[in-house]
């Protein structure tokens, strides 16, 4: 799969870059929501997932899935990854239009066997 | 023209700083050694300046990166050493070694989340050294609140793994930290030879540790000599420093013949490294006399084996008992269980267990105590103890104890 992958924490963004990289998974990383938006709009064709963090520099999490439903529509799916753990945060991440949300911290097959869930359902 | 003089200057300061890094460095591998055995000597930070000016010199050279990473972890600067390692990972490439050196520091900043993450893929990208992995993923489950999934992962390890003993190590350690404990028990003691009808002891407990005083609530039932009574107690243990501590107790019954209507205890403990040493006193109030128990002890741990010694000065009026218990304990911290021999020699009346009859004289005993963990979290302890006992002067019969205690961890 084609992932876009968005998270300001610089380890975690390149060890799940690895990661996914290592699952055959194609990772395009970015540490902000601005840049993501920007190649999201350019490249909605090309791309199979959205993971992104809900706290972002320069536009939030919720931006980046707002913009994404807005041009992919209900075609591309998208996984939230939150700290909040808060339920109120869930659902309106939910609201927003993301399939997946995993709490953070999480193991790294949690998030693979949601990748697989989604992958399976589309 | 003016302006562009600094411009000029920093591009000539750049590249006369490039210059002589690179020319500074004569032999690397040389300079490489150096490091190294500065380090083997703990000189840390002398061997961070060379390895920084190797790493200049050298920029693409990833084993210089990753040991400077190294050195600056065991400076324990932590920020400088996840700088150093982050350069160090790609979306491509994220080396053994530096995962390695990643969950170390991970687990030295106490970043469970981090560590979480980065044992999973460990986990998943380095599949022979999966178990290796599992303990520090277990310890982030753990720190996370993940304890059951912790365990679970855990006892998945192959008693043929190297890495077995370790996680039995941390299983047990993760299971101790649960802070209730109950227990019921039962003792029986028998006569014989001349033989009497025999006592009946039971006791229901609860113990809650993990809180700034640590206690245990404690009901005795006692039936002796068709006598029966309830006795209450409570034991506390605060905490003074780092190696000592208080045990206090109190207990309560009404006027009877089986328990003391009142008795008191205090001792101080003190542990230093494998040993420890204790010094205390104990007041029993029964209805026809009053007795202060004088005690100590000193133990001490060699390996898995505990050597204890305690002695008893008791006064009863103006009569003076001494009483010697020697305790040889073997323990299996991974099981959390121990097999206790136990001699004693005196006038002290078995265990808990304090009655009236302080009159006895010399008594033997011998015994053996067995703790064994069933099921992470179930203990069974049956205790067996033998006393030749001079109950009148010069005159000797057998006192049989037969005690099981049965314990739940929540």
């Amino acid at each position: 799969m084609n992932i876009v992958l968005v998270e300001d924490d610089e380890m975690l963004l390149k060890s799940l870059t690895f990661f996914l990289n290592t699952n055959s998974h194609k990772v395009i990383p970015f540490n902000n929501g601005l840049d993501a938006i920007s190649y999201i709009e350019s490249h909605f064709d090309a791309i199979d997932l959205v993971i992104t963090d809900l706290n972002l520099p320069f536009a939030g999490g919720q931006q980046v899935i707002h913009t994404t439903r807005k041009i992919t529509g209900i075609d591309l799916p998208i996984i939230v990854l939150t700290s909040s753990g808060v339920e109120s945060t869930e659902l309106e991440v939910f609201d927003l239009g993301a399939d997946e949300f995993i709490a953070k911290p999480f193991s790294p097959n949690v998030l693979l066997k949601r990748i697989e869930k989604l992958k399976i359902k589309n | 023209m003016k302006k562009s003089y600094p411009l000029l200057f920093y591009f000539l300061f750049f590249y006369i700083s490039i210059f002589q890094a690179t020319a500074q460095v004569q032999d690397p591998e040389k300079e490489f050694k150096i490091a190294r055995e500065l380090a083997a000597q703990n000189e840390y930070n002398e061997a961070i300046v060379n390895m920084a000016h190797l790493v200049s010199a050298y920029p693409e050279n990833r084993e210089y990166r990753l040991y400077l990473g190294r050195l600056y972890f065991w400076n324990q600067d932590y920020d400088d050493s996840k700088k150093v390692l982050q350069s160090l990972i790609s979306g491509e490439n994220l080396e053994q070694e530096v995962l390695d050196l990643l969950l170390q520091l991970d687990l030295a900043t106490r970043d469970y989340p981090g560590l979480l993450l980065k044992s999973g893929i460990a986990i998943e990208v380095f599949p022979k050294d999966k178990d290796q992995y599992t303990i520090y993923n277990a310890i982030a489950l753990e720190k996370t609140g993940e304890t059951g999934l912790a365990l679970q992962n855990l006892s998945r390890i192959s008693r043929k793994s190297e890495a077995f003993e370790t996680a039995a190590y941390l299983r047990s350690e993760i299971l101790q930290s649960q802070k209730n404990l109950l227990t019921v028990g039962y003792l029986n003691t028998s006569f014989s030879n001349p033989g009497s009808s025999p006592w009946h002891l039971a006791n229901v407990e609860y113990a809650r540790k993990g809180i700034l005083i640590p206690f245990t609530l404690r009901l005795n039932y006692g039936n002796t000599f068709g006598n029966s009574a309830l006795q209450g107690e409570v034991d506390a243990y605060p905490k003074l420093t780092s190696n000592s501590y208080f045990y206090l107790n109190l207990g309560l019954s009404d006027n009877n013949p089986v328990f003391p209507s009142l008795r008191l205890g205090g001792e101080y403990y003190y542990n230093f490294n494998k040993i420890s040493s204790s010094a205390g006193v104990r007041y029993l109030k029964f209805s026809s006399a009053e007795v202060f128990m004088f005690t100590g002890s000193i133990s001490a741990i060699v390996r898995d084996y505990q050597l204890g010694y305690r002695p008893f000065l008791i006064s009863e009026g103006n009569t003076w008992f001494v009483s010697h218990a020697l305790k040889l304990r073997r323990s299996v911290f991974n099981s959390e269980s121990f097999v206790q021999l136990d001699l004693q020699y005196g006038g002290l009346p078995f265990y808990f267990v304090i009655s009236n009859d302080l009159s006895q004289l010399n008594s033997y005993r011998a015994g053996i105590n067995f703790r064994i963990r069933l099921l992470d979290n179930f203990f069974i302890q049956p205790i067996f103890m033998y006393e030749l006992e001079e109950f009148t002067p010069n005159e000797y019969r057998n006192r049989f104890n037969a005690q099981l205690n049965l314990s739940s961890r929540f």
